[in-house]
């Protein structure tokens, strides 16, 4: 999986490639109110329906930030609220964990986010979103993982990726 | 003053007594040979009177039995064991057992009290088995080499600070006060602001040879399956689709900074709530890696956000698979 960096995007500046899991049951749907209501925020993400913010293997953000996503973002129902009554308790522990690990080697913290937005929320979704793509388009590109791998990919052609 | 002579022999009178009573079918303990004080952990059956002359306890008793079991995990199963543990050992095996890898039900623990290691490399060879091994608060002695407990090779145990878990039977007393967990090293990275610990960490991940000695050597990183580097699935032109979908590929096998990246982070994470800190990826490492600054970025949250103690109890829900309502949340982009 290769992220596609936005074709769209105001001029020639640094458009941030956002990866943003987000849950089916609330924040997607916060996402698709946002989307209906004509709020306006910038086209950066790559949106990931998930079933669940529990579903979120720390591998899955892991691999994101190492085929060049320059921010991701999880998000799922607030606490109480998981429609699998306690997934999200779970992906609190597990992502937050990864967030001590991803900010201790150098990963700005403004790259990942971990948020609770409820179906109702699509103000807070468009708060996140444009808050994550300033931030990250103020941080500039991650170049933690650019080591010359995109180009050996495309020449030798990593057979497992 | 410790006198491990005396303990091995009392190490010895248990080991013996479960085997001559039937409690257990085979017993793993460390064995000491002709390349004394170095030890190796050995399979002891009944009626192995030239093994169980060689059993052991010192502090060269280095390797870890745990690891022992989890790499012969087939050939022991559904055996009832006896298995010899350091503290840390019994961390390590504590994990496991939270996690069902072992059942507690097959094991007879016997727990050595231990005092910190030592390297025997840096100790001349002692002539016979009956040159003395004692240890005291300040350092271990063989014959008349002696060397303080900071220069014996495994800096790891000096911040040590497990200690009075509940082994079935126990050989030894501690002769030394218990250390407290350092993040010395941690603090000093972190002080750092991120574009040079970037480039620290992007120094360690270029470096990794994956050769994962450190995964083979760690007491817990026992999965049936590795995710990274799955040894047991062959991918071929004639594998199916839906065989493949079902067998991700996390991290290819090019050494790059990016795949090595997603290895050691994933192996962190996989460690989280797990690392018992013993050393031995360091130790094991042939490019000598510092690999616990990775892996204690996630032990410094464990430990010390969640509060969570590692291997402490085998019924305590591993860290991963427990949570609390009071968990911290994202503190957004000040975290």
């Amino acid at each position: 999986m290769t992220v596609e960096t936005p074709t769209t995007g105001a001029g020639t500046g640094f458009e941030p490639r956002i990866v943003a899991f987000i849950c089916n049951w609330c924040t997607y749907a916060a996402a698709d109110l946002a989307g209906v209501s004509r709020l306006q925020m910038p086209p950066n993400t790559l949106n990931i329906r998930v079933m669940c913010s529990g579903r979120i293997n720390p591998m899955l953000v892991i691999r994101a930030f190492s085929q060049g996503a320059d921010g991701v973002l999880v998000s799922g129902c607030h606490m109480g609220d998981c429609h699998y009554i306690t997934g999200n308790y779970y992906a609190r522990r597990r992502l937050l964990t990864l967030k001590s690990v991803l900010t201790g080697i150098g990963i700005e913290p403004e790259r990942f986010r971990v948020t609770w937005i409820s179906a109702a929320e699509a103000q807070d979704y468009q708060r996140v979103i444009t808050e994550i793509v300033e931030n990250v388009k103020r941080l500039g590109p991650l170049t933690l993982f650019r080591d010359g791998r995109v180009v050996a990919r495309e020449t030798t052609g990593c057979a497992e990726g | 003053m410790r006198d491990y002579r005396s303990e091995s022999a009392r190490l010895r009178e248990i080991v013996s007594g479960l085997l001559e009573r039937g409690e257990v079918e085979l017993v793993v303990a460390w064995t000491e040979g002709e390349d004394r004080p170095r030890t190796r952990e050995t399979l002891i059956g009944k009626g192995r009177e030239d093994l169980l002359r060689k059993v052991v306890w010192s502090p060269f008793c280095t390797t870890s039995t745990v690891t022992f079991l989890k790499k012969n995990k087939a050939a022991l199963a559904g055996k009832r064991l006896g298995v010899v543990v350091k503290d840390c050992d019994l961390q390590a095996l504590n994990v496991l057992l939270q996690e069902h890898f072992l059942k507690r039900e097959d094991l007879v623990i016997i727990g050595v009290r231990c005092d910190g290691l030592a390297e025997a490399d840096l100790f001349p060879r002692p002539e016979g088995a009956e040159v003395p091994i004692t240890s005291d608060g300040g350092g271990v002695t063989v014959g008349k080499q002696r060397r303080a407990w900071e220069d014996s090779g495994f800096t790891t145990c000096l911040t040590c600070s497990y200690e009075d878990m509940k082994p079935d039977h126990v050989v030894g007393e501690y002769g030394r006060k218990k250390g407290k967990p350092e993040w010395g090293h941690l603090a000093r990275l972190q002080a750092l602001e991120p574009g040079k610990r970037r480039e620290h960490y992007a120094a360690l991940f270029e470096s990794c040879i994956r050769c994962y000695a450190c995964r083979e050597v760690c007491p817990v990183c026992a999965c049936v399956e590795c995710a990274i580097d799955p040894g047991e699935r062959a991918i071929t032109p004639r594998t199916a689709p839906s065989v493949k979908a079902c067998a991700p590929v996390w991290a290819c096998r090019e050494r790059s900074v990016s795949e090595n990246a997603v290895y050691l982070l994933t192996r962190t994470m996989h460690m989280a709530g797990r690392c018992v800190r013993c050393g031995w990826c360091e130790r094991a490492c042939p490019v000598g890696l510092p690999l616990m600054e990775i892996l204690d970025l996630s032990n410094d949250a464990v430990r010390r956000v969640y509060r969570y103690e590692v291997g402490r109890d085998p019924a305590d829900p591993p860290f991963l698979a427990s949570y609390a309502e009071t968990d911290p949340d994202d503190k957004g982009a000040g975290h």
